[in-house]
Order: structure tokens, then C-alpha cells, then sequence
């Protein structure tokens, strides 16, 4: 067994509680990260309306929800998302926002400290890297907890969206991947019945 | 579009080290017409060190890649050269193959770098510097400035790159604004 895989083996059950706990913790805060989505939401309808204007975007097909791996290393934990009128991922046919939900990032430089000092206890010597390479084991969990509430944000979007006066498909896919992945269809919004 | 500095991380403390590098190629060679002349491939000896391990990306004394990051680059920028480089640990015998790019590079680009965490601040940074910030269709450059060359990334291939599992990159968000001059700004393309 390769020191990588003993290490994800001693972070395992850590792991499991942790999900459960930061997905508890950001139900509880759902109130604070919507407050915030209602503003990137509403900076993307600005953002479409314009390009919409300028002949530079057709109707939205779709509202997309990014993971930006490099944010975790820069450590703004910033998502990408964008609203594009061809399912198609980062090209001319997507405006997208930047956005931080706090709720789920809250602490994670704190915990990631912990969990070098847990470590430290297990393994005699660890590396810096060793460290960032958790990390982001940690963070694709979060992730993970985020695309749980996916379709309670789609549902806030989605009165914004179809209030305003940007062309809108008459539904909206709403995706769900990372940034240069395979992007997963969550839901609908827009159609009747179907969040 | 986001950009991004290449810089240190933990994971290149281990990066292979080359030996007496100051003989092996001029910076200047590497930016300019000379590049043509360097030989297409070059064995380099590595410093002697308990420990080696051959990342995806050595940023000093200049930029190597490896085959796998070059494959990735050559996705998002076609048109740059490379010089192979061969790196020997005489130590354990081992060798690997690097590859030296040679980058479009611009002295006319101030780079803001974006302190860990900053959100708020940073998005007015932005939007203030919106006015100054050149149109870029170069997915990999760099920008020279009076203490020394950074390497900038866009987005989209830091995604590949860490994407693809890229070991040995080091990330810093920047803003990229023109410098200012006593005429008007002028874009890049």
C-alpha cells in the first residue's frame, strides 16, 4: 500500500463525519448563501441582457454551476457561474460570474491545519504537499455537499430569471461539473413541475 | 477571464535541480530569434539530492514542462516551440524528458497579484481596472517586468492542466492591466 493511499485510509472516517456535518452546517445557512446567489444571479441577468443587446448571445439554454479547481489552489474557492445559450461548456456561447459560497468554504484553511496536525500523530513525517494533495480530497467533498442544494438554488434563479426580461428558452437546463468535465444535467427550470 | 501566475509550491521542494545552469542556455535565447539555433535537444545533469522527485512543471531557472503538460499546452496554444531537454540524475541514473518552451513574451502588461482569500476587494480591484485591461489571445505568456519574468496562464488551461492531474503547479490569481504610457492605451491582440 503506497504512503498516498495510507494516508486517504486514516482520513476516511474523518471524511465520512465531515460531509454530514458540513452539510448539516450549510442547510442552517442556506438563508446567508442565498442572499449572496440572488446577487450573482442577478449580475448574470445584467451580464446577458448586455450581451443579448449587442447581438453577441441568443436565448439561454442553460444555467451552469462550475468548479473551478485552480481556486482551490489559489485558495479563493470560487465557482464559475454562467448561463449559456448552447450546451456547451466555456466558449463564446457562456457568460459566467465568479462566486464564493461562503457556507460551504467557511473555515477550510482552519481545517486543513487540523487535519495536518491529526495527521502529524499518524505519519512520523509529512510533507507540505502530501498536505495539499488531502486537501483536495477535502474539497472535491465539498463540492459534493454544494451539488446537494443545487436545485434549491435553481429554484431561486429561477424567479429571477423568468421575471426578467432577458430570451429564455421556455426551460432551462441547469447543469452541474466541473470547468473543462463533463457537465451533468440536475434539473430543469422553467418547465412546469419539473424542480 | 481569469489569469494566473505560475509559481512555487510545496510540491516543487523536491523539483529536479539543474546543475550549473548558467551555462546551459541564455535567457535571452530563449525569447528571441536564437531560439531557432539552440540544438532540438540537450542532455542537462542534475545537482546530486537525497531525494528527486520529476514534477510536471520545473520553474527554475526557466520554464520546463513535461510531455504530458506540453500535450496539454499544445490544446490551448498551438503555435509555440520547444526544445527537448534531457535531465540525468547521476546519482540513481535515472533520466527524464523536458521540454523548453519558448513563450510570446510582453513588457507592456503590469501584473496585480491577488492576496489569498480576498474576495470583496479584489472584484472592486477589477472592475476599477476594467478600462486598462487588454484583450489577450494567448492561453500561456509572459510578462517581463524590471525584477524579472512571470509566466501567466488563462483559465482555461490551469483547468486542463490541474484537470489532468498536473503535478507541481503553483497558482496566483493576477490582474493583467496595461501599462500606462504618456499616449493613449492601446489593447494587445
Amino acid at each position: 500500500m503506497n504512503r498516498k493511499t495510507q494516508m486517504e485510509l486514516c482520513i476516511h472516517e474523518y471524511r465520512i463525519s465531515r460531509r454530514k456535518e458540513k452539510s448539516m452546517y450549510v442547510m442552517r445557512h442556506y438563508n446567508e448563501m442565498i442572499h449572496s446567489f440572488n446577487r450573482i444571479v442577478d449580475k448574470l441577468i445584467q451580464q446577458q441582457l448586455h450581451l443579448q443587446k449587442s447581438g453577441e448571445m441568443d436565448e439561454i439554454k442553460a444555467l451552469c454551476f462550475l468548479r473551478l479547481l485552480s481556486s482551490e489552489y489559489t485558495g479563493s474557492y470560487e465557482m464559475a457561474v454562467g448561463m449559456c445559450s448552447k450546451r456547451v461548456h466555456l466558449d463564446e456561447h457562456m457568460a459566467h460570474v465568479y462566486w464564493k459560497p461562503e457556507a460551504v468554504y467557511e473555515g477550510i484553511d482552519t481545517e486543513i491545519e487540523a487535519l495536518g496536525r491529526f495527521l502529524r500523530k499518524c505519519f512520523t513525517h509529512i510533507e507540505e504537499y502530501e498536505i495539499l494533495c488531502l486537501k483536495q480530497e477535502l474539497l472535491a467533498d465539498d463540492w459534493l455537499v454544494f451539488g446537494k442544494i443545487i436545485r434549491v438554488l435553481a429554484k431561486v434563479a429561477e424567479q429571477r430569471i423568468m421575471n426578467s426580461s432577458i430570451l429564455k428558452g421556455k426551460e432551462i437546463q441547469v447543469l452541474f461539473g466541473d470547468y473543462t468535465g463533463q457537465l451533468r444535467n440536475v434539473c430543469l427550470i422553467g418547465a412546469d413541475n419539473t424542480i | 477571464m481569469k489569469y494566473f501566475e505560475l509559481v512555487n509550491t510545496p510540491e516543487l521542494k523536491y523539483a529536479p535541480k539543474i546543475k550549473n545552469w548558467q551555462t546551459k542556455v541564455e535567457e535571452k535565447d530563449i525569447q528571441s530569434k536564437s531560439f531557432s539555433q539552440l540544438p532540438q535537444t540537450q542532455l542537462w545533469v542534475l545537482e546530486p539530492s537525497e531525494r528527486i522527485i520529476f514534477t510536471d512543471i520545473i520553474l527554475f531557472p526557466f520554464l520546463l514542462v513535461s510531455p504530458n503538460v506540453k500535450k496539454i499546452i499544445e490544446m490551448h496554444q498551438a503555435d509555440c516551440c520547444y526544445r527537448d531537454i534531457i535531465l540525468l540524475d547521476e546519482v540513481s541514473g535515472k533520466t527524464k524528458l523536458y521540454h523548453l518552451p519558448m513563450l510570446y513574451e510582453t513588457n507592456q502588461l503590469q501584473i496585480i497579484s491577488r492576496k489569498r482569500g480576498v474576495i470583496e476587494g479584489w472584484q472592486k480591484l477589477r472592475e476599477e481596472n476594467s478600462a486598462r485591461r487588454p484583450v489577450i489571445k494567448s492561453n500561456i505568456f509572459q510578462v517581463r517586468d524590471t525584477l524579472m519574468q512571470h509566466t501567466i496562464i488563462s483559465l482555461e488551461l490551469a483547468e486542463s492542466l490541474l484537470s489532468n492531474r498536473a503535478f507541481g503547479i503553483g497558482l496566483r490569481e493576477v490582474e493583467l492591466i496595461m501599462k500606462v504610457k504618456d499616449g493613449p492605451i492601446k489593447n494587445e491582440s
